[in-house]
């Protein structure tokens, strides 16, 4: 057999060591298989049949599942609150937590324990961090409107996750975990900024405004640009702050697409309707992802 | 030893262990004695005593339960994984809406005769296995009911004149109004959509007014959700809404428990779950509220409560495992009254007994939380008897009564009337069309 490989021009020959390689990928491959691709295969089955959970040989129905989410407002509301989610979120993770990076990436004593502490929000569980600021806020228990009451900053309790505020108070709940990630990833990057560039231009007179303009922001837009891309995936995906919180309410004012998913899916049990909505977030996350990698090809191509 | 060997050696042991695994076999002696059973009371103390009860069954029987605890939101996904991967254990714990998707998947089997057997000598209360009664068979042995019915603050209405708590609405709503002051709520009405507390709230009430969901008496089952006794109960419910804390649009079971726990609301639709906390934290406090029927709107009205007997359900997998006389051992055993009454305990308070007997039994009555709340126990035993459960009315037994319940509907019409202030018939409405989408889906 390797004596008629070995007579093929071209052909590789198969040693006893890439066999063994290909064997110690089976595992790999089969896990890759087995919890991505099988999921996502039956997922996409499950978007062309009609499913409830009492099938057990649901109909085919074509594209009409598509049909019937796409042409429906409820999907579209779910979109736009999504959106809202998502880039509320990084409006106020990104700025943020670059202010506070490029504060920790001064000198100054005590640098690294703050360094340290101001990951902690980030290492506690999601579910914790949720939970405390639900009772934190709670008008009629929490600590903060007892303390918004009784110094006189307002006449009353505030009810932060009523239908009007509860997006934005997600948002800033969310954010305040999120920061960190952002803060200690720039922070990074800020350590790789030269600095005798940042010297030689501080001695030829530029301000504080040009060195990070025409300095530290080129040194650090790429892992800016990665980190931001990376956690606009994410928020577009997640599950468990909103739920945490409000699941979705009140009266859908925070019902995000991850959420009216997992609704459909498994509390009114319609699996196609679920399985549909989650092809279409796959996609929309597709293009998005195209888009972005053709635009940073793009630039690295340009420059 | 060359790195190429060891990875030779660890692929051959990796090969061998799996083969060996795949061809042992399947069932050994030990197992041959060995039953399964899924439940979903998952927090410590349940489990806990459920180990106990389990080695106690071992001990005097020789038969070993596996009891496999799996939390709630996951239990029905469990249920199709294994129906579809022909893996299901021999006896299930279910609610009503869970048994009707087990039913439907003919993963079941009538157990009339070990019904029969047991309820001759205990009796069961007939709102715990009226809901698992089905196409002239019995699909379920009751194990306990939860249920939510009125809980009001004895020492409050007494001092505005209603010792005995609020029997109509027109007592709820006077009470909840006088008694909403000094940061004190008349009501703690959730208006929420956040887990099943706010629909179970307005299903006690509905029911209560004569409202249902479906009806099943001309034959095919039909949404009859939209009904002026719905738009009535609503109309209520708004105008009592006035009177809960703020926040309430997004409570779930834990809020309200807070709120029960922190004195805050004179008057709850609520389960006894918190009793046992109560009870260690803030005693004198439980011990000042009662229970009451759920209030009636009109004199037509007779009070029904939300709940759910919990029952066993017998898996084909018993009988075709040959298991069938394991299985009617346990139910035998667990059911007999002084037996069943401490397995109850597993959360004192919350699990009532599902017959007479227990109820009885002198475990139950000389237990110290039931001696010291006996009034509040028997506010909930007195509720057995008056237990709703949707999807099941009506002459009903929805295989959509899971998806029905699921939606948290009930719930969100009411959020459309207080939050986004949509006329009460018009919301009623919206939620007849909703429910028609999940009948039709």
């Amino acid at each position: 057999m390797a004596s008629a490989v070995e007579a093929l021009p071209g052909a590789r020959r198969i040693t006893s060591e890439t066999l063994l390689g290909y064997i110690l990928m089976i595992p790999c491959v089969v896990w890759i298989l087995g919890i991505i691709l099988y999921p996502l295969a039956f997922n996409l089955w499950v978007s062309l049949h009609r499913m409830s959970m009492l099938e057990a040989n649901p109909p085919f129905v074509g594209l009409a599942n598509y049909l019937a989410v796409l042409s429906a407002p409820e999907f579209w509301e779910s979109m736009r609150l999504t959106c809202i989610w998502t880039f509320g979120s990084l409006v106020v993770i990104v700025p943020v937590g670059l202010a506070i990076a490029l504060l920790l990436n001064q000198d100054f004593r005590g640098a690294k324990v703050v360094r340290t502490w101001v990951l902690l929000p980030w290492m506690f569980p999601v579910i914790v961090i949720t939970l405390m600021w639900r009772w934190i806020l709670d008008p009629v228990l929490g600590v903060l409107n007892f303390f918004l009451v009784a110094t006189g900053l307002t006449a009353s309790p505030i009810f932060f996750l009523d239908a009007s505020r509860a997006m934005w108070t997600v948002i800033l709940v969310n954010s305040w975990r999120w920061i960190p990630f952002m803060t200690v990833m720039l922070l990074a990057a800020l350590q790789t900024v030269p600095l005798e560039i940042l010297e030689a231009s501080r001695v030829d007179g530029a301000s504080a405004w040009s060195r990070f303009r025409w300095i530290t922001l080129p040194h650090i837009s790429p892992m800016l640009s990665v980190t931001t891309f990376m956690l606009s995936m994410w928020l577009f995906n997640m599950f468990p702050p909103i739920w945490l919180m409000t699941q979705g309410g009140p009266g859908g004012a925070t019902l995000i697409l991850p959420v009216k998913i997992y609704i459909e899916g498994f509390q009114v049990f319609r699996m196609s309707s679920g399985a549909t909505l989650s092809v279409v977030l796959l996609i929309f996350l597709g293009i998005l992802m195209a888009l972005y990698f053709r635009l940073s090809g793009e630039r690295v191509g340009g420059r | 030893m060359t790195r190429r060997a060891f990875l030779r050696g660890l692929t051959a042991v990796s090969f061998g262990t799996s083969a060996f695994s795949l061809l042992m076999p399947r069932r050994t002696a030990a197992q041959a004695k060995e039953i399964t059973m899924w439940h979903w009371e998952t927090p410590p103390q349940r489990v806990k005593v459920h180990d106990s009860i389990v080695a106690d069954f071992k001990k005097e029987t020789g038969i070993t339960l596996k009891h496999i605890p799996i939390n709630f939101p996951e239990y029905q996904q469990r249920m199709l994984a294994a129906i579809a991967a022909k893996d299901l254990p021999d006896m299930i714990q279910v609610n009503p809406p869970t048994f009707m998707t087990l039913y439907a998947h003919q993963a079941i089997l009538p157990v009339t005769e070990i019904f029969k057997d047991i309820h001759a000598r205990v009796k069961f209360f007939e709102g715990t296995y009226r809901d698992y009664f089905h196409d002239n068979e019995h699909w379920g042995i009751p194990v306990f009911g939860v249920l939510w019915p009125l809980l009001y603050r004895q020492d409050l209405y007494q001092s505005i004149g209603m010792p005995n708590g609020p029997r109509t609405w027109d007592d709820l709503l006077k009470g909840a109004k006088e008694l909403t002051k000094g940061g004190m709520y008349g009501m703690g009405l959730p208006v929420s959509t956040n887990g099943n507390y706010g629909s179970q709230n307005v299903w006690g009430f509905l029911r209560t007014h004569g409202g249902a969901i479906v009806d099943c008496r001309g034959g095919a089952e039909k949404i009859v959700f939209n009904s002026p006794r719905t738009v009535e109960t609503y109309k209520f419910l708004a105008d009592l809404a006035q009177y809960s804390p703020p926040g309430k649009e997004n409570w779930a079971w834990a809020d309200g428990e807070l709120m029960l726990k922190a004195g805050k609301i004179a008057t709850a639709v609520f389960t006894g779950s918190w009793l046992r906390e109560a009870d260690a934290k803030v005693p004198d406090l439980a011990a000042k509220y009662r229970y009451a029927p759920m209030p009636i709107g009109d004199k037509g009205d007779k009070p029904l409560n939300s709940g759910y007997p919990r029952n066993i359900t017998v898996t084909r997998a018993a009988k075709e495992k040959g298991k069938m006389d394991l299985v009617k051992t346990w139910l035998t055993w667990l059911t007999q009254p002084d037996r069943h009454a401490s397995y109850l305990f597993m959360e004192p308070g919350l699990f009532m007994p599902m017959s007479q007997a227990s109820a009885n039994s002198k475990v139950w009555t000389e237990h110290p939380t039931n001696k010291k709340y006996a009034a509040l126990i028997k506010g909930q035993v007195d509720a057995m008897t008056t237990i709703s459960t949707i999807g099941f009315e009506n002459g009903c037994r929805s295989p959509k009564a899971g998806a029905y319940e699921g939606s948290f509907l009930l719930g969100a019409v009411l959020q459309k009337i207080v939050i986004n202030k949509i006329s009460p018939q018009d919301a009623v409405t919206w939620g007849h069309g909703e429910y028609e989408k999940i009948q039709r889906s």
